[in-house]
């Protein structure tokens, strides 16, 4: 899951330095509407369906692939 | 190339799909109106060369008429590329069901059609065209962004846009550079009797000139590069039948150089770059030529069929000339079109003021009041771009100012004809023993330019009851546009980035 989830990033951000550490803020492309668009294209690439309170507090790749496992 | 987007609902996430350009960021959203009436925003200052205007119509709170002229007056003023899409109310809206919304929309995009034909910097894009895809368009995000489509949406918009914008580099050649021999006329000029009649092939030569002659009169520059001896091809030119004359060619290269050096000449003298022209020739031999040694130089086949030569002319001024693919009618038009507009310019000095006037703005401040303590801690956390200081405070910061005398926290509710924006700017200010300091400014992107500004400036001036007003600005990667807040109310600088109004007392 990590890596598909690092996956959609890099590509979404055209950023190859995103790791599992990464989180909101620490580039300018993941900002507010960064972490938007990244959600868009998790529920788009993994066929999963996030609530808006989701969206908003799983602000970094740990906290989201914390929150796509447990919906697996 | 650097785009900036604009419109009535959030499409800045294109720039994620868009990766090949440049997204310019602004402070646009919502505000689109006025950016596109006043000459100092955004719009008209920043280095974009294209402006993407993205209308929801079944979000539009203006007239179709006034955005239509606010469309008019950005690209009659600015010389910039602008992109509006076609509308198109969308099903699952309310007003598609009680409203007969089909006559409404037909003609909403018969005008934005028209309009895209009459001004050559201006685009038409397809939505509708997108709109028959389905699950394109996601709710939620609706309503936690302002953003409309989700990825497959976005990915097929941008997909579309970029073809557009692929038209508009490649479709605007200038030169048209043409051979005379079996090109102009059927035939070898000085060697026999050439075709070119009103019957026959002679005909089909005939329209070919005469369709030469329309670019020609929408702008396009001609010229000759063919081999002959010059005065037998200047006697092409003087043929009784020939509707092209001498005077409609510009540059004319007639002479046994190879073409490849005489395009290049052409290209020099009218000091154009080789890719703004476009060459035709019977031969293939020397459009290889030229191919090779200038492949800037765009180069389309001839027909092997001489009788297809006018249609297949259609489609080279299609994909070369795209813009300016118009008729004798809207050409009309155009002239028409323009001369009003520059007589409604001239008549309305300002438009952008007329337009703030007409907005029946009103402006209500909140002085240390509690009941919106939330909103205001809100606005410090999500406020980049209009914001002097950008200091993040918590309910209890500002629980705590509003509560301790030192402290004066300032709320802006902003409403206008189009209805209440609520709470969108917060002023803070640090009452010292002999002067006052500006701790926070900020304000929402939508009611920037509005007046709101000049009101608040105001407001603490009548607070500060006649001390000295300290002010600062913090640059951050997103605030630049303020940079100049103070000096331009008067504020005096005292070093970089502090300044300073003086008190009566």
């Amino acid at each position: 899951m990590e890596e598909k989830v690092l996956q959609i990033a890099q590509e979404l951000f055209n950023n190859e330095n995103i790791t599992n550490e990464s989180k909101i803020g620490d580039f300018e492309q993941w900002d507010s509407l960064g972490q938007i668009n990244f959600f868009m294209a998790i529920e788009s690439e993994l066929s999963v369906s996030c609530s808006p309170d989701e969206v908003i507090e799983s602000d970094s790749i740990k906290k989201i692939v914390e929150l796509l496992n447990s919906k697996k | 190339m650097n785009i900036e987007v604009i419109g009535n609902i959030n499409m800045n996430s294109l720039k994620f799909y868009m990766k090949d350009y440049n997204f310019i960021e602004n402070c646009a959203f919502g505000n689109y109106i006025l950016d596109l009436f006043d000459e100092n925003s955004s719009l008209y200052t920043s280095k974009s060369e294209m402006i993407i205007l993205f209308i929801d119509i079944d979000e539009l709170t203006i007239s179709f008429d006034e955005l239509v002229t606010a469309i008019e007056y950005f690209i009659v003023k600015t010389k910039k590329t602008l992109i509006i899409n076609s509308v198109i109310f969308k099903p699952e809206y309310i007003d598609s069901f009680l409203n007969d919304t089909l006559e409404k929309e037909l003609s909403y995009n018969q005008k934005l059609l028209e309009i895209s034909k009459i001004y050559s910097n201006l685009f038409l894009f397809d939505l509708n065209k997108i709109s028959k895809y389905n699950d394109i368009i996601d709710e939620k995000y609706w309503y936690m962004a302002r953003i409309k489509y989700n990825k497959k949406g976005f990915e097929l918009i941008s997909n579309e846009l970029n073809n557009l914008i692929q038209t508009y580099k490649f479709g605007s050649k200038k030169v048209l550079v043409l051979d005379m021999d079996n090109t102009l006329w059927g035939g070898v000029i000085g060697e026999e009797e050439i075709q070119l009649s009103n019957d026959g092939i002679g005909k089909i030569y005939l329209d070919f000139q005469k369709n030469i002659k329309k670019l020609k009169e929408l702008g396009i520059l001609l010229a000759i590069c063919s081999k002959n001896n010059y005065e037998d091809g200047i006697a092409g030119l003087h043929h009784i039948n020939s509707y092209l004359r001498e005077d409609d060619f510009l540059i004319k290269k007639i002479n046994w150089n190879d073409k490849a050096s005489n395009i290049q000449q052409i290209a020099q003298e009218l000091n154009l770059g080789e890719s703004s022209i476009v060459f035709i020739d019977d031969n293939p031999v020397e459009r290889s030529l030229v191919q090779e040694f200038l492949p800037e130089v765009n180069t389309p086949d001839f027909p092997k069929d001489i009788y297809t030569l006018n249609s297949w002319f259609l489609k080279v001024v299609n994909k070369y000339f795209a813009k300016i693919n118009l008729t004798q009618e809207d050409l009309e038009k155009q002239k028409q079109y323009e001369a009003k507009f520059k007589r409604d310019l001239l008549s309305s000095n300002n438009s952008y003021e007329d337009f703030l006037k007409n907005l029946n703005i009103e402006i209500d401040f909140f002085i240390n009041d509690e009941e919106y303590i939330q909103r205001y801690s809100q606005m410090t956390q999500k406020t980049n771009q209009f914001n002097l200081t950008t200091k993040r405070y918590t309910v209890a910061d500002i629980t705590k100012f509003i509560k301790d005398n030192t402290f004066t926290v300032i709320a802006v509710n902003y409403r206008d004809k189009f209805g209440n924006e609520g709470i969108t700017g917060l002023v803070i200010l640090d009452n010292k023993d002999n002067y006052i300091s500006i701790d926070t400014f900020l304000l929402s992107c939508r009611i920037l330019k509005r007046g709101v500004e000049a009101k608040l400036f105001q407001k603490i001036e009548e607070l500060s009851k006649g001390k000295n007003i300290l002010a600062e600005y913090i640059p951050t990667s997103k605030n630049i546009q303020t940079k100049d807040l103070y000096s331009d109310f008067g504020y005096e600088k005292l070093e970089e980035n502090k300044y300073i109004k003086r008190g009566k007392s």
